[in-house]
């Protein structure tokens, strides 16, 4: 599937693409779905725009037998969790947003996966509190007030290109993990193993999110940051939409040739939108996607979820991600969160 | 005229899985086990360039420690390519140095040697007999192994060639295996060696490239290995 969202927030623009990955679809290993997922929300709290995105990476193995979910909860919680930043501190100066996101974004976002976990255990039925069930990893990228919020927790890369071309990985820590080990959602203390800063936007051109299935397709880092040049050159040069139809068949090359293993490339352009202001639509009308949860609704079917947005949240443009109709989604009821209902099943 | 089309840099390459036989070439070796053992690695090569053919994002690279009195490379210590990689018949004298040779594997799964986006590497170790090297220096040299991330997250085997299993140390050979389901493959004779060969060389890379993540931290590896296959005692064609 492929995604772009035409919703100039500050003059930010973005593009999702997420593929199951090659070596999943081998006949002589069980198929697996696709253990990424993405989402990417925008909209206002009290006047400051801001856009989310957030990507995880479920860890597949038998032992993770739900993490297909696990990472669908995850990059949800994260913008829920960074919703209700916003709006907890929609009075505040940004120092004291930024300072509340580094303190208290890492151990927000783990503790509400978990309840989201428990709940899902709940109405699917598992051991209490198996959270390695739903293991994943976490990457997120929100901009707001000229600010640039970042979190990582486990594998998967967050690039940040300036506006001098030059490419950073400001959350990469050289780490003994190795042949696919990674800290995870499920970890018992995953807070420790976040890394959060802020930067400020001014300086920003590109971020990149994207899973360790993107990197391990390219023998050295050079490759892989010559890739993500290539993405926002070809956005620069050709647009958008025209930039972002061409990653499905690229994505599932770099799977079938390098890494075998599924891909998710999100990306946030800021600026002035040279073809951005294309208005091409880009969702279909479907069930909401996102997983929710209700008390009065134990069965998890998937009711449109009409929770009542905060005063402080202004109407938005529906979430995006990649998540499917059929993927066990529960009603929510977390008032942070903008109305669910509407379009977000991804365009193909 | 058609309009040109945005396009991306073609720098992909395979993620590569390290292979090491490490083989007892000593001097009780000699004879039939060696004369097995050198004719199953050199059929079993073949099956193993069939699985990977499945897995075009593998590319498999193979080396081969010998250890006798010492421990030294039989194909190495740069690693060969599997599609061109060559089983030259092991010659048996001397001792039985396993500690060495572990040592020497630790040495090469170095951080700094390993490359950053490889599968698990495999480590398939065979042998007829008891280390020579004191128990202490045995156990220092698993110890070297076990403090590598590489060396944890390997698929470690082992494969004990005799008819009796009082002509082994099981134990101390078990301490190098981290598939503690799988345990100890014993090859009482001939047939039951290729077929542990076969079996522990394809299963191990199938499963090392399987490639999932899973939560650091964890104790055991997240290789998932089938159980290997059954052998038949038969006193007819023992070692």
């Amino acid at each position: 599937m492929d995604y772009f969202v035409h919703d100039p927030v500050e003059n930010v623009c973005a593009f999702a693409c997420a593929r199951q990955g090659a070596s999943h679809k081998m006949q002589d290993v069980a198929p697996s779905p696709c253990q990424d997922a993405y989402l990417i929300s925008s909209g206002a709290v009290a006047g400051r725009s801001y856009v989310i995105a957030a990507v995880a990476d479920g860890h597949g193995s038998p032992r993770h037998d739900r993490s297909h979910i696990g990472a669908m909860l995850a990059s949800q919680t994260a913008v829920t969790v960074f919703q209700t930043l916003l709006v907890d501190n929609q009075e505040q100066d940004p120092d004291t947003l930024k300072l509340a996101f580094t303190d208290s974004f890492p151990a927000k976002v783990t503790q509400e996966w978990r309840k989201a976990v428990e709940k899902h255990l709940t109405h699917q039925g598992g051991a209490p509190r198996d959270y390695k069930r739903y293991g994943s990893t976490l990457l997120m990228a929100g901009i707001v007030d000229r600010l640039l919020f970042l979190a990582k927790l486990g594998d998967g890369d967050i690039v940040v290109t300036n506006r001098d071309q030059h490419q950073g990985e400001p959350l990469s820590v050289k780490g003994n993990l190795v042949a696919g080990e990674t800290f995870s959602m499920c970890t018992e203390d995953a807070e420790k193993h976040f890394i959060a800063l802020t930067m400020n936007l001014s300086d920003v051109a590109f971020v990149t999110l994207s899973t360790d299935g993107l990197r391990n397709s390219y023998e050295s880092s050079d490759a892989f940051f010559r890739l993500l040049t290539g993405v926002q050159q070809n956005i620069e040069q050709y647009g958008l939409v025209r930039a972002s139809s061409i990653l499905p068949q690229h994505l599932d090359r770099f799977s079938t040739q390098g890494s075998g293993d599924d891909i998710t490339l999100v990306g946030l352009r800021v600026g002035d939108p040279p073809e951005c202001s294309t208005p091409e639509p880009s969702v279909v009308s479907s069930e909401p996607a996102v997983i929710t949860t209700s008390d009065t609704d134990a069965e998890g079917a998937a009711t449109a979820g009409k929770a009542s947005a905060p005063p402080s949240l202004s109407p938005a443009p529906p979430p995006v991600s990649n998540s499917s109709p059929d993927t066990e989604p529960e009603p929510r009821t977390d008032a942070a969160c903008p109305p669910t209902s509407g379009p977000l099943h991804a365009r193909e | 005229m058609n309009a040109p089309q945005p396009t991306l840099p073609d720098e992909v390459a395979k993620r590569p899985l390290h292979f090491f036989w490490i083989v007892d070439g000593s001097g009780s070796m000699t004879g039939r086990k060696i004369a097995t053992l050198n004719q199953a690695i050199r059929e079993v090569l073949p099956d193993i360039q069939k699985i990977t053919a499945n897995h075009p994002e593998v590319q498999v690279w193979m080396r081969a420690i010998k250890f006798s009195n010492e421990a030294e490379w039989h194909v190495g210590p740069q690693a060969v390519e599997l599609e061109n990689f060559v089983w030259s018949e092991l010659a048996t004298q001397g001792c039985t140095g396993t500690a060495q040779a572990i040592r020497l594997l630790a040495g090469e799964l170095d951080i700094e040697k390993m490359p950053p986006r490889g599968f698990p590497p495999v480590c398939i170790l065979i042998s007829d007999g008891f280390c020579t090297d004191a128990n202490e220096i045995y156990d220092e040299a698993l110890a070297a192994l076990e403090a590598m991330p590489w060396g944890r997250r390997a698929v470690r085997l082992a494969i004990a060639i005799g008819s009796d299993e009082s002509e082994y140390d099981e134990q101390q050979l078990l301490k190098f295996v981290n598939h503690k389901d799988v345990g100890l493959l014993k090859a009482h004779n001939p047939s039951d060696l290729i077929k542990y060969i076969k079996w522990a060389s394809t299963a191990a890379t199938v499963g090392a490239s399987a490639g999932k993540s899973k939560d650091g931290g964890a104790t055991t590896g997240n290789v998932v290995l089938p159980p290997p296959p059954k052998v038949t005692p038969d006193p007819s064609q023992v070692f």
